[in-house]
């Protein structure tokens, strides 16, 4: 009797968990992935990427670093083939841009001799955490 | 009656002497302007005869002592200031010299010791960026460390010299290693 009553809970326990697991599966949001790019042929380069993404990559070269001093701000990004790039801005406007990354941001940026212009940082559900 | 006649007059006399006074008194400052502008166009012309030259008067020398004093405000509130600034300039200034060229004025020892610390700072923070370059890699202990020597400097000098650190990186004359 008692076998026939475990042997009942672990087919519904079995049950319960695949509909579970079927369930999160149909539930996920929208996720989508930014590898750091830095596109050379543009000019001036222009460079993407998350934090997460970049974090998450198994190649152990992609990096977004930023260093905020208060008047200044450095960016420097690296993409998976090892193209680094590196720039500074004290614009008030990149850098109150770039002071709201978190760890779920999207940046876009252009470097002109060796300074950040254009910041755009995108924040969403979409762009993976670190 | 001629006693009368001589109150009257008396008093006549004494109406008057206000306005004889105030008469005179006119009459002298006339004069004095008249002078004063008779210097000032003697001295002028060089060329006119200088026996027509007449001292200043009194009052032309109170106009003096007013304007001297006008000029002494103005110095305090408008010179003074700009001098302190000027000053002040000077002192950031001597920041954005290089170690050596300080090492070769004579001055350089006379400095005050916040200059001479923002030189060392600054000295410091050029040093790491000749070694990495040196040795061509930096990691995130380097930039660190980069970053740590320049936060004492005026911003002026952190932008010039996180320039330069940009510069080395884009040039790949530094490897970032992580």
């Amino acid at each position: 009797m008692f076998k026939y009553i475990a042997g009942k809970m672990g087919i519904t326990s079995v049950v319960c968990v695949g509909l579970l697991f079927s369930a999160s599966a149909a539930m996920s949001g929208t996720k989508t992935n930014h590898p750091v790019e830095i596109d050379l042929t543009q000019s001036p380069p222009l460079v993407t990427g998350s934090f997460g993404s970049a974090r998450n990559t198994a190649d152990g070269r992609q990096l977004i670093r930023i260093n905020d001093r208060g008047n200044s701000i450095r960016v420097v990004a690296r993409d998976a083939a090892g193209n680094q790039l590196a720039c500074i801005t004290n614009n008030s406007q990149d850098m109150a841009a770039l002071r709201v990354m978190s760890d779920s941001s999207f940046v876009r940026y252009f470097v002109d001799n060796n300074t950040c212009k254009n910041v755009i940082v995108r924040n969403g559900s979409q762009y993976s955490p670190k | 009656m001629k006693k009368y006649v001589l109150v009257f007059v008396g008093g006549l006399l004494v109406g008057m002497l206000p306005s004889v006074l105030r008469y005179i008194t006119e009459t002298d400052v006339a004069e004095s302007d008249l002078a004063t502008s008779a210097s000032r166009s003697v001295e002028a012309s060089p060329g006119s005869d200088q026996q027509d030259y007449v001292t200043s008067s009194a009052s032309e020398e109170a106009i003096y002592l007013v304007v001297e004093d006008a000029i002494n405000v103005q110095v305090e509130t408008r010179v003074l200031p700009q001098l302190r600034q000027l000053i002040q300039q000077e002192l950031v200034g001597l920041s954005t010299l290089t170690p050596s060229s300080v090492k070769n004025t004579p001055q350089g020892a006379a400095y005050p010791e916040e200059t001479a610390k923002v030189l060392e700072w600054r000295d410091k923070a050029q040093k790491i960026l000749m070694d990495a370059a040196a040795s061509g890699f930096a990691g995130e202990k380097t930039l660190d460390s980069f970053s740590d020597a320049i936060s004492t400097l005026p911003a002026s000098d952190q932008y010039e010299l996180e320039l330069q650190l940009v510069g080395l990186i884009n040039s790949g004359e530094i490897i970032l290693t992580d």
